[in-house]
Parts: C-alpha cells; sequence; structure tokens
C-alpha cells in the first residue's frame, strides 16, 4: 500500500503511530512469556488493532453469497493466527504477513462451503437470507428456528425454505473437490491436545486405529466439530455458539466431515 | 409414510428431503430437523454399503405423540446381519438421534431411529 498524494500525509503519521506501538506490542510478545498476562494482553491488542485490516478484506468477497459477518468471523481466525505466528526478525511488516493469512482463511470458508460448486444465485440468496435470518431468529428466542417460522420472517414458502437448506448441504459434492489432505491450521499443541482427547472420546469404536488418521486429515475445526456434535453430545447450536460460526455452517461442515470419513473408512460395520 | 427407492446414493436425496419436509410439519427446529436429515443419510447409506446394486431400499416414517417421528430404513442387505454397535456409523446414529435399534427379520434389515424435537436449548 503505497501513499503518495498529499491529502493522505495525516493518514501517513498515523500509519507511523500504529506502527510503532504494533512494534511494542510484537516486542511485548517476543519478551514475555507465552502465559503471561501481559503477553496475552499484547496478543489481544495487536489482534484489535488489526480488526479493521480483517473488515476490509472481508469486503472484497461481498456479493459472492456469504454473510459478511461470517467472512469477518473466519478473517478473525486467520488474523489471530498470523499474530501467533508472526516473526518480527523476518523484516516484513505485519499487515503484509497477515493478509494473505486472513484471505487464506476466508478463501477456505468459500472452499468449506463448497462454493467452488457453482450454484444458482438464487438459491445462494437464499441460503445466504435463511443462514441470516437463522442467527436473528435464534437470538431473539434463544433456539433454533423452525422451518415455518423462517417461512414467515423470509416470506417465502417453507418447501422453498427446505429446498434451500438441502442446498446448503454438499451432499452429492463432496470428496470430489475436498483435498482430504492436512490443514495449514493445527498448530502442534492444539494438535496433540485435540488428539489427546479424542483417544479418550474414541474408546468405544472398534475401528479406532483406522478412524483416527481420517480424523487427523481433516481440518481442525471440521474435527473439533465432528468430537463436540459425535462424541460430547453438543448440539448445533451450541457448537456454533462455541466455534464462533453460524449454525448453517457447522451443519454443512459436520455433513462434509463426515461424507469424507465415511468415504474414507473401510469398516466393517456388519 | 413410505418410499421406495433404488439401492444407490444418488437416490438418497429424496429420503432427505421427505424426511426434512417431515420434520418441518412436525415443527423441528433447524439444527434438530438437520441432525435427523444427517441421521437418515447415514442410516441409508450404512445400509447401501451392503446391499447389491439392484436392491432397494425402503424408508418408512411414522410421526408420533409430541413431535415424536420414528424413521425405519430397511434393505435387504447381503449379509443379512444388524450394524455393530461399536462401529463409527452406529456412533453417529446415536448422537444423532434419541435412539437407534436394529433388527433382521428374514434377511431384511432394518435401523429405526427414534428423534424428537428436542429441548429448547438456549442459543445466545
Amino acid at each position: 500500500m503505497s501513499v503518495t498524494s498529499g491529502a493522505s500525509k495525516r493518514t501517513t503519521r498515523w500509519d507511523d503511530a500504529a506502527r510503532a506501538r504494533e512494534r511494542v506490542l510484537l516486542d511485548t510478545m517476543a519478551a514475555e512469556p507465552k502465559d503471561s498476562p501481559a503477553y496475552s494482553r499484547a496478543r489481544d491488542e495487536l489482534v484489535t488493532i488489526h480488526l479493521p485490516l480483517v473488515e476490509h478484506l472481508a469486503r472484497r468477497f461481498r456479493d459472492r453469497g456469504e454473510p459478511h459477518d461470517d467472512l469477518v468471523q473466519v478473517g478473525t481466525i486467520g488474523l489471530i493466527k498470523a499474530v501467533d505466528r508472526f516473526d518480527p526478525d523476518r523484516g516484513v511488516e505485519f499487515s503484509t504477513y497477515a493478509t494473505p493469512t486472513i484471505v487464506g482463511e476466508i478463501k477456505r470458508h468459500f472452499r468449506d462451503r463448497g462454493w467452488s460448486i457453482r450454484v444458482p444465485r438464487r438459491l445462494q440468496e437464499m441460503r445466504q437470507h435463511i443462514s441470516q435470518a437463522t442467527a436473528e431468529l435464534s437470538q431473539k428466542s434463544g433456539r433454533s428456528p423452525t422451518v415455518a417460522e423462517l417461512a414467515e420472517a423470509l416470506d417465502l414458502s417453507e418447501e422453498e425454505i427446505l429446498e434451500g437448506l438441502e442446498s446448503a448441504q454438499a451432499y452429492s459434492t463432496l470428496s470430489i473437490d475436498s483435498s482430504g489432505g492436512g490443514d495449514d491450521d493445527s498448530d502442534p499443541s492444539s494438535l496433540t491436545e485435540t488428539l489427546g482427547s479424542e483417544d479418550d472420546a474414541l474408546e468405544g469404536v472398534e475401528y479406532r486405529e483406522s478412524l483416527k488418521p481420517l480424523l487427523a486429515a481433516l481440518s481442525e475445526r471440521e474435527r473439533q466439530i465432528i468430537m463436540m456434535r459425535f462424541f460430547q453430545n453438543m448440539t448445533q447450536a451450541q457448537i456454533a455458539k462455541e466455534v464462533g460460526v453460524s449454525q448453517m455452517h457447522v451443519s454443512r461442515l459436520l455433513t462434509k466431515a463426515l461424507l469424507e470419513l465415511r468415504s474414507g473408512l473401510t469398516e466393517d460395520a456388519f | 409414510m413410505r418410499i421406495e427407492l433404488p439401492a444407490a446414493s444418488g437416490y438418497l436425496v429424496l429420503a432427505r428431503t421427505a424426511v426434512a419436509a417431515m420434520c418441518a410439519r412436525l415443527d423441528y427446529p433447524l439444527d434438530r430437523l438437520e441432525d435427523v436429515k444427517l441421521a437418515v443419510d447415514e442410516a441409508c447409506s450404512l445400509l447401501l454399503s451392503d446391499t447389491d446394486a439392484d436392491g432397494t431400499l425402503s424408508v418408512a416414517m411414522a410421526p408420533g405423540e409430541d413431535g415424536q417421528l420414528n424413521v425405519a430404513v430397511s434393505a435387504v442387505t447381503r449379509h443379512g446381519k444388524t450394524p455393530k454397535q461399536s462401529s463409527f456409523a452406529w456412533t453417529v446414529l446415536s448422537a444423532l438421534v434419541e435412539d437407534v435399534s436394529a433388527s433382521v427379520d428374514a434377511g431384511q434389515v432394518s435401523i429405526t431411529l427414534s428423534a424428537s424435537r428436542g429441548d429448547s436449548v438456549v442459543v445466545s
């Protein structure tokens, strides 16, 4: 981002101040132990001051059928990763480093949502409306809305809502474009943590040894959601709240992950 | 209500759509509806994995009192055995609906799912 015109001098000065603050925070993170309050305060502030960057990047993806709030949420996850991984010694600006991570996370969200598959615009918009209305109605009533409630709120027929819901899933299109490969968002510590509790959770499953590598091949978020739903018996609504994504997104990730597991698992279930 | 489908995964959309419509009739909240849909998909896929391609999959739905919904998925399978309760698929089914059971009658294997509207879980 080069700034040349005179009108943006003030911006440049502000940037200088922000950059200086950023430097202080990065130095604090480098100097303090990771479990110290000073470290987490610096980390939080770094995240907070770069939220406008996430907003800005998320806006680049508007009109693609995903709610802006969802994009900001996943973009923020990218920002947090960037904060945690940034190495000041490499000599690049933090924003330069963070941008591809944030954009990557947003793109991954689209990939997760299966937008690589062409969906008619009408259905894309309907999904988006359903997702928004679901969030709003859940907020109001404290539970997931019914199809009738959604139909009334959106002035659509129940049939149209059902069609929208089915299209929001990826039942028939999965595993074709799913990379299946590991994901870059599993930092080693959280992976070990997850795998440890997975061992306990999978205790009763006969084919857990063949299940484990399949679970490991899922993205961190999918694995987390699978464990929460199937082994900790959390509801989709609870998971949505815990993970910070919409319930429809949880539903879709669950379906997608389950299909991947199913196609990979050669258990003899009978 | 009962539908008979060719034993191929491409037809499962019909089972899912029917069960979703039934859940909507019974005023299921969206997260429960998606759970039941996923469970039916899983149960059907489980049976399909042990059914010959020229076989038939049958899905019967019976709404009961208080939003109770029983869905029985059945097919004549190669092994003619009920799924193992230690399988991953069974774990998934048990988590998605209130109750799962399986039975065999003359080579016809049935998986019965019992779902309810669920508690009004506080979201916010």
